[in-house]
């Protein structure tokens, strides 16, 4: 973890090559699980905007195009790696329930609904995180 | 001053925070900051003053014993009983004022109003010594797999630690 200032989670600056090969094959498939919840929070989300906020479904539509080419290539990468499906659903129905308790408490605003297209739109996709993609 | 839950409204703020304690190589997205406080609400808190997030603790249910390996999602368990610090930060116009231990207070009742009553992190870079003050103290005997998972920090020097 980080901690006031100092790299105490050094996620971001090391590369792969500095991980153990004990562990390098379940890292790689823990990067496309990272990935799938990544973009599948993002896809409910838009989804569920386009649905509840009409006023923002234009923005929502939009920005959720920049999803699809990712996901097609997660979907590959998928194919040809050891992820465990069970794993890989219990990811995504995490981020569908943690939607589905806010969407019930009324948590599921307007302004949520704009902060996360905005988010897309403006700061864009980790592309970082996607790396591992390509 | 206030703590409160983090949603995804509060990212523009959380983003200062961050890019103000920590090196650019460090900095999290704030699509990825996005998705982890709207998924583990409940466990990612902000601490406010006059509307201005001076700091902010990330973490999320976990199990005792289990590592998060370096760069992964914030993992799903079942049969949680630890709260899993992931990260916190503190804005430099706001140090010295004692809101890291007062986040970390906070963060301890709610846990303990989830039935978890241990937390648990990963330190690196010489911050064990920090955590030590706070009350957590190594594990040493974690299992070979685990041992592997923390691996993955090198080279950094990384321990699991846990308070009681």
């Amino acid at each position: 973890m980080k901690k006031l200032g100092y790299s105490l989670f050094a996620a971001l600056c090391l590369s792969s090559a500095t991980l153990s090969s004990a562990v390098k094959a379940e890292t790689v498939d823990y990067q496309y699980l990272t990935v799938a919840g990544y973009l599948n929070f993002y896809l409910l989300n838009l989804n569920a905007c386009e649905d509840y906020h009409p006023e923002i479904r234009q923005q929502a539509y939009e920005a959720e195009k920049q999803l699809y080419p990712w996901l097609t290539k997660l979907e590959q990468k998928l194919k040809g790696a050891d992820a465990d499906n069970k794993t890989l659903s219990g990811v995504v129905q995490k981020r569908r329930e943690a939607l589905n308790l806010q969407i019930s408490e009324g948590d599921f605003t307007l302004d949520h609904c704009k902060a996360i297209v905005k988010l897309l739109t403006g700061d864009g996709l980790d592309q970082t995180l996607l790396k591992s993609l390509n | 001053m206030a703590i409160t839950v983090l949603s995804a409204a509060d990212v523009p703020q959380l983003m200062q925070v961050q890019q103000n304690c920590y090196s650019q190589e460090l900095v999290e997205s704030a699509t990825v900051m996005a998705e982890r406080i709207s998924v583990f609400q409940q466990t990612c808190w902000g601490y406010f003053v006059d509307q201005q997030m001076a700091g902010y603790l990330l973490a999320y249910p976990s199990v005792l014993g289990s590592i998060t390996p370096l760069a992964a999602a914030f993992p799903l368990y079942q049969n949680t009983n630890c709260l899993y610090l992931h990260d916190m930060a503190i804005s430099s116009e706001f140090r010295g004022q004692s809101l890291a231990p007062k986040l970390l207070q906070h963060a301890r009742i709610e846990a303990e109003k989830m039935g978890l009553n241990t937390m648990a992190l990963v330190a690196v870079q010489g911050a064990d010594e920090y955590w030590a003050k706070q009350g957590f103290a190594k594990v040493t005997d974690i299992s070979a797999d685990q041992q592997a998972i923390l691996d993955t920090y090198l080279p950094e020097i990384a321990c699991y630690m846990i308070k009681q």
